[in-house]
């Protein structure tokens, strides 16, 4: 109902002005939440593999662009054979 | 495209990632980038929608769904989203020892790092169709220092700047 009072009233000036706002917004709390992803397995003696799992999908996928679900698939193999004391 | 395609599409994405807004690279990456299907204007409308009304941060694919291919496209969507509820039931009853094992644990871990991973590589191009212009790109650094730093709810970060792009323009 939200996605078709969208669509509806989009064309409206004001709507549309609040729309370009709330869309700038959610490209910033996007960012968050892959910050979010991270956090709660971060501290400061651990957070090298986080960040280098994280990295490293990014580099597969937009540098060599692997489709995501393989990108998935070789940190799902990583995780497997990483030892469970360094990944905690 | 077609809803029983489109339900398959979404069910990939969510079972793949555990749901959440974990999904959305592989979404964009099915109905953007290689079905055309989908544009990032709106499945950056789709989660600005989802961060504005009640519920799981995942409903945004119902939202997709209906950008994609109206009402079935939105009931199919819903449907992809309430099946891996189904499925884990009896997935729970044979994997419930083996979700303890370190080396699951492990395999869960890097998976989520692989997804935030994926997040930054689709933030790109939603901030690239959603920032035009220093107020836009002045709303979407406020609403990462105040979701970082403040934990302010995502519902009234999307409200204020849509209240603040309506009265101050473009």
């Amino acid at each position: 109902l939200v996605t078709f009072a969208y669509e509806s009233f989009s064309e409206n000036v004001f709507v549309a002005r609040a729309i370009r706002g709330a869309l700038a917004a959610t490209a910033g709390l996007t960012l968050v939440t892959a910050i979010q992803l991270l956090r709660p397995h971060m501290n400061k003696q651990r957070y090298i593999l986080p960040v280098a799992v994280a990295l490293l999908s990014l580099l597969l996928v937009w540098k060599f662009a692997f489709p995501p679900v393989l990108v998935l698939g070789v940190a799902a193999v990583l995780g497997y054979f990483l030892p469970a004391r360094e990944s905690a | 495209m077609n809803a029983f395609v489109l339900y398959l599409f979404l069910l990939k994405a969510i079972v793949t990632t555990f749901s959440g807004l974990a999904s959305v690279p592989i979404v964009r990456n099915d109905l953007v980038v290689h079905r055309h299907v989908l544009t990032d204007h709106e499945l950056n409308t789709s989660l600005a929608i989802t961060r504005t009304t009640p519920g799981p941060m995942g409903l945004y694919v119902v939202s997709v769904g209906y950008f994609v291919d109206g009402t079935p496209g939105a009931v199919a969507a819903w449907l992809a989203m309430i099946t891996p509820a189904f499925l884990m039931i009896p997935l729970l009853e044979f994997a419930r020892k083996k979700v303890e094992h370190p080396r699951f644990k492990s395999v869960l871990r890097c998976v989520v790092f692989a997804s935030a991973g994926l997040l930054l590589w689709v933030t790109v191009p939603l901030a690239r169709d959603a920032i035009h212009g220093y107020l836009t790109v002045a709303i979407a650094v406020v609403a990462f220092a105040l979701a970082i730093t403040k934990r302010l709810d995502s519902l009234w970060i999307v409200l204020g700047a849509a209240v603040i792009t309506m009265i101050v323009g473009s």
